[in-house]
């Protein structure tokens, strides 16, 4: 009777894995704390800058600017919010350099600073404004953080959701300390958030629609086309970044187009619609080692889930690819704006205007943070030329890693169209012959049948056990093939 | 004239007696006749008609006397008074002739406000019904104006009484002769050009804390007169028989128009609003009422409308034929709980434009300003965004007291000057904000289109296109075209100043408001601050309209709305071109910089 039990528990608890979330057991290794939002203020998160001191920046779509401390504590009654700008256009990112707190707004990229200390902004230098907008809610404008050249990354949504009436709609643009605008890389539709990895490589989330079958975080070389050609005829504009590519051909898949389109860049994860993002936003990397087992790895906001994904990415062919795995989930509202602060704190920040969203909160500020208990998770998926290298954050029970029984792949992928979105194609379940566990046996390699380039891989992960026994937190892992390696 | 000696040297004896209020030592009473059969009189002088001299007593009674009957001194008095109270000869007849009447121990005159037109010859007759001189000033627009006059009046000292309390003072603009108690004085004068709300004050000493108005220059004139107010304490579900309660207030109402405001009660009260509307010819009238809760209108105590019981805002119409000229007009209001509003308003045959009788417009629904109108409390209020007439990059500015601008970041300008309410951010703050809001106050001036600034070799050369950025494109269409730098916020009221650049110059714009909208004198000073230069030929282009005219004064009328001052090098020049009128301000630099004060205000 017990045992039967405990299966049907472990059944029902499957299942609801299988949903890709496990919020109670992600608390017990990175809890939230909600930042209490005093009652006058409609904080509609767009962005999250770190300030010095101990203190962060947040940007609402109202086009506030408030500072607020006391953010890294769990005591709500250390908290001051400083009204230090307003008035703004939607602003949808912040970026801190050198006493002046840079934001992105929908007309330009302003830089402010407080001259007369009084915690207040007085100078509001415009530093470029060389990108067109019409009036239109869509034309949203995206910023970084300054890249190691000191440059502001701007990602300009197109017009509507599927037009470009306003001159470089669909481009990701340079903004150079000295305010020059450089064109960057065409083929945006509708981004949700931008953010660099460790080594200052620059990319953001695209949203699922017109020639986006499913949501993804995109590369954002110079001179690359990412795949959405509405806004193509700006490169009459520049030559900034060469000749306008080929246009690509509706309904075929982005591998194949890569063929014939030697520009056209393809999403570095793909992140399967209704399973696990409709609508990722803001990017935030790592670079602390305070945030768990995860360094140098992209957690990406997810406005309609109410939740944080992660990404971690490899090049392979001097391609961007990588897998992406539920991290977080249960943030109160819409989450838009992701930042991690010197200590580690996790700042997400949202809203659900205009787009629903899970959480039910009308916007909120929530600070996620790693306790020290560290997650049985999988790290890493790397591509191999037979399979793939799965690698967790502890040591697995060497009997469940080496039966195969204990994954599941399968591998599909969309159709690559001018329509909006796409279904799920060319489904196929690639063989796994072979799992080996490491030496350290905080690995397996995979060999596997029937990889498909171009499709997403996904792997679950239901049998595996860490030499203490404990089930993976989160079971699944999407990676997109864009590659497969020779070696 | 013994009388005023008398008085005179009472004045003056008792002037220098600190602590002593002006009523204690000024109550002359009226004159007194000598009527030759033996009376004495005690009256003033309402009117002369032929050979009568219309006498008022102290307890209101008048009637006629006839000249002859009165004694030499009496009849010199009168011959004094007609030759006071005459018309200028140049004058000729006036246009509208206005009464204002002061009231008998109130320290008040009965009309707090008055309208006359722009430019037409006015002819006002004060009525002292008091037991005190009074007299009559009307100022330059602004507020506070009318009290810098009566203190210099108040200067004047012993020869106050003489020089009828009227001072030399820049801001005056016209005053009438004191008028003796009970006895009339008649102020000719051509109402200014520049509509605005002029101040008009009694200038005798210390009456000008309370005895005070506002004379409304504007071409649109209320047709509304005499307009009171009852008020009523109770709570109905229905509109009461107000002849059987006790009413708790009466007044004239301030605004002249149909205002809630005159009350500070918000629930459970009642108002009937009384006085006479000028019908401008015969025919059928439309009348509108939307109130919460019920209201009532009657014209000529005929019910026109009615709109009794507890209900939300909800609009109600009625019409009615009428004659050319004055008619009686009451509207019954009543509040239970909740919201309170009222509107009123009427078309005249042939219009179809509703011309609001009440002090607030009708409410719009989903636009209205119940949405999210921003203020601006104590400081400038920025609001960037999509705002129909500045564009998709327009910075809207809502200073603290009611004045606002709307600066298009694309070409540099400002775009639009308007009073009262700042913008509603309700189209922009909920769902995914689409499209553009316009202002949500009134009197909306549109600045000049284009660029602000450009170089023009030849009179003929059109103000170049060339330069101007379209709202959609990446960048300003020329090489050394304009950029936009940003603003910087200052002062107290944290005002911002625009920055850009055009070609080798920077440019600051910093609009200054001045006074309140409430208060007449409403205007922006606006200080260009240009440096890089110089620049050859190099044009400021301050208006562009169908008609520019100039004023005696060197103000600058443009069209129907905004009138220009400036402070400058150099003259501006007016030309006519492609069919318009443009007013451009050629730029004298002084070494690399160059400088242009302006000052905005509404006509």
């Amino acid at each position: 009777m017990k045992k039967i039990f405990s299966t049907l528990f472990i059944t029902i608890a499957l299942s609801s894995l299988s949903l890709s979330q496990n919020p109670k057991e992600e608390t017990d290794h990175y809890p939230i704390v909600e930042i209490p939002i005093p009652d006058n203020i409609v904080l509609e998160v767009g962005g999250i800058e770190v300030l010095p001191g101990k203190r962060i920046a947040v940007s609402s779509r109202r086009g506030d600017i408030y500072v607020v401390e006391g953010a890294y504590t769990d005591d709500p009654g250390d908290d001051k919010w400083i009204p230090w700008a307003t008035g703004l256009h939607e602003v949808l990112g912040l970026a801190w350099k050198d006493g002046w707190l840079y934001a992105t707004q929908r007309p330009e990229v302003t830089r402010m600073k407080d001259e007369d200390g009084d915690f207040r902004a007085d100078i509001f230098e415009s530093v470029s404004s060389a990108w067109g907008i019409n009036g239109d809610y869509h034309e949203y404008a995206f910023g970084s953080r300054h890249d190691p050249d000191g440059n502001i990354w701007v990602v300009l949504c197109l017009t509507g959701s599927g037009g470009a009436s306003s001159d470089f709609r669909g481009w990701c643009v340079r903004v150079t300390p000295d305010g020059k605008m450089l064109p960057t890389t065409s083929g945006i539709r509708s981004p949700g958030g931008i953010g660099q990895n460790h080594v200052g490589d620059m990319f953001y989330c695209d949203n699922q629609g017109l020639w986006n079958g499913t949501s993804s975080i995109k590369p954002l070389p110079v001179g690359g086309f990412v795949g959405n050609p509405i806004g193509n005829k700006y490169y009459e504009l520049t030559d900034a970044i060469g000749k306008r590519p080929q246009d690509p051909k509706s309904g075929s898949r982005i591998s194949s187009e890569r063929d014939k389109i030697p520009e056209l860049v393809p999403p570095a994860a793909m992140f399967p619609h209704g399973k696990l993002s409709n609508s990722p936003t803001g990017i935030a990397c790592d670079t602390t080692g305070k945030f768990g087992p995860f360094t140098n790895q992209l957690f990406v906001g997810e406005q309609t889930m109410s939740t944080v994904l992660r990404v971690a990415l490899e090049k392979v062919n001097g391609v961007y690819q990588g897998a992406a795995f539920p991290f977080r989930g249960r943030f109160k509202s819409g989450n838009v704006a992701v930042r991690l602060g010197p200590d580690g704190s996790m700042f997400v920040g949202g809203t659900d205007r205009g787009w629903g969203a899970r959480g039910g909160k009308r916007f909120a500020l929530e600070r996620c943070y790693f306790n020290g208990k560290e997650p049985f998770e999988v790290l890493q998926m790397k591509a191999k030329p037979d399979g793939f290298e799965v690698i967790f954050t502890e040591p697995i029970e060497a009997k469940s890693g080496s039966d195969i029984a204990s994954y599941k792949m399968d591998s599909y992928t969309y159709i690559y169209q001018s329509g909006y979105g796409s279904p799920v194609v060319d489904k196929s379940t690639p063989t796994i012959t072979s799992a080996s566990v490491s030496q350290d046996k905080k690995s397996v390699y995979l060999k596997i049948d029937g990889l498909v380039k171009g499709n997403v891989h996904e792997l679950n992960l239901p049998g595996i056990r860490s030499i203490e026994g404990k089930a993976l937190l989160h079971q699944v892992g999407y990676y997109t093939l864009n590659e497969i390696p020779e070696n | 004239m013994g009388i005023i000696k008398t008085l005179f040297l009472f004045f003056v004896l008792f002037v220098p007696v600190a602590g002593l209020s002006q009523d204690e030592i000024e109550d002359p009473g009226a004159r007194t006749w000598s009527h030759l059969d033996g009376r004495k009189i005690k009256a003033g002088i309402v009117d002369v008609i032929d050979k009568n001299v219309i006498l008022r007593a102290p307890n209101g009674k008048s009637g006629p006397v006839p000249l002859a009957k009165l004694s030499k001194e009496d009849q010199e008095y009168i011959g004094k008074w007609i030759k006071n109270n005459a018309a200028p000869e140049s004058f000729g007849e006036p246009d509208t002739i206005i009464e204002i009447t002061t009231l008998k121990g109130e320290m008040k005159y009965n009309k707090p406000v008055i309208t006359v037109y722009p430019g037409k010859k006015i002819k006002l007759i004060l009525r002292n019904q008091d037991d005190m001189h009074h007299n009559l000033a009307i100022t330059k627009p602004g507020k506070g104006k009318d009290m810098k006059v009566a203190q210099e009046a108040w200067k004047l000292g012993a020869d106050g009484f003489a020089k009828h309390w009227i001072p030399k003072h820049p801001d005056l603009l016209f005053a009438s002769r004191m008028a003796d108690p009970h006895s009339s004085a008649t102020l000719y004068f051509t109402a200014p050009k520049r509509t605005g709300k002029y101040p008009y004050v009694c200038t005798l000493p210390g009456h000008a804390q309370v005895m005070r108005g506002t004379m409304i220059v504007s071409k649109e004139i209320n047709p509304l007169s005499e307009l009171t107010f009852t008020l009523f304490k109770g709570s109905w579900k229905k509109i009461p028989d107000w002849n059987k309660i006790e009413p708790s207030a009466t007044d004239h109402v301030p605004s002249g128009k149909f205002d809630l405001s005159c009350t500070k009660e918000k629930d459970s009260f009642g108002i009937v609003f009384r006085g006479n509307i000028e019908v401008p010819k015969s025919g059928d009238y439309v009348f509108t009422v939307s109130s919460d809760d019920g209201s009532r209108l009657l014209i000529d105590r005929k019910i026109v409308i009615d709109h009794d019981g507890i209900h939300g805002d909800t609009p109600k119409s009625g019409k009615m034929k009428l004659e050319k000229g004055s008619h009686h007009i009451e509207v019954q209001y009543f509040e239970g709980g909740g919201g309170e509003s009222l509107y009123v308003g009427w078309k005249i045959p042939g219009s179809k434009k509703e011309i609001p009788l009440s002090v607030n417009r009708r409410s719009s629904g989903g636009n209205s300003p119940s949405g999210q109108l921003l203020v601006a409390e104590n400081e400038a209020r920025i609001y960037r965004n999509f705002i129909q007439g500045a564009g998709s990059r327009a910075i809207g500015v809502g200073y603290p007291d009611g004045l606002n601008l709307a600066y298009d970041a694309n070409n540099m300008r400002i775009a639009m000057l308007w009073l009262g309410d700042f913008i509603d951010a309700k189209r922009h703050w909920n769902g995914r904000g689409q499209g553009y809001q316009p202002p949500a106050g009134e009197s909306v001036i549109s600045g000049p289109p284009g660029v602000p600034f450009a170089t023009i070799n030849d009179s003929k050369e059109p103000w170049p296109d060339s330069l101007v950025r379209k709202e959609n494109a990446q960048l300003p269409p020329v090489k050394g075209g304009y950029v936009f730098n940003g603003y910087r916020l200052s002062g107290e009221e944290r005002i911002p100043a625009f920055r850009y650049t055009f070609g080798t110059l920077s440019i600051e714009d910093m609009p200054s408001p001045q006074g309140s909208f409430e208060s007449s004198d409403s205007s922006f000073k606006r200080t260009i601050k240009i440096k890089g230069g110089p620049v050859k030929n190099l044009y400021f282009r301050a208006a562009a309209g169908q008609s520019i005219e100039i004023t005696d004064d060197g103000t600058y009328l443009i069209d129907d709305s905004a009138a220009l001052n400036f402070k400058l090098d150099g003259k501006p020049v007016i030309r006519e071109i492609g069919g318009k009128k443009e007013l451009l301000i050629p730029i004298k630099f002084n070494n690399d910089s160059a400088l242009i004060e302006q000052t905005i205000s509404w006509q």
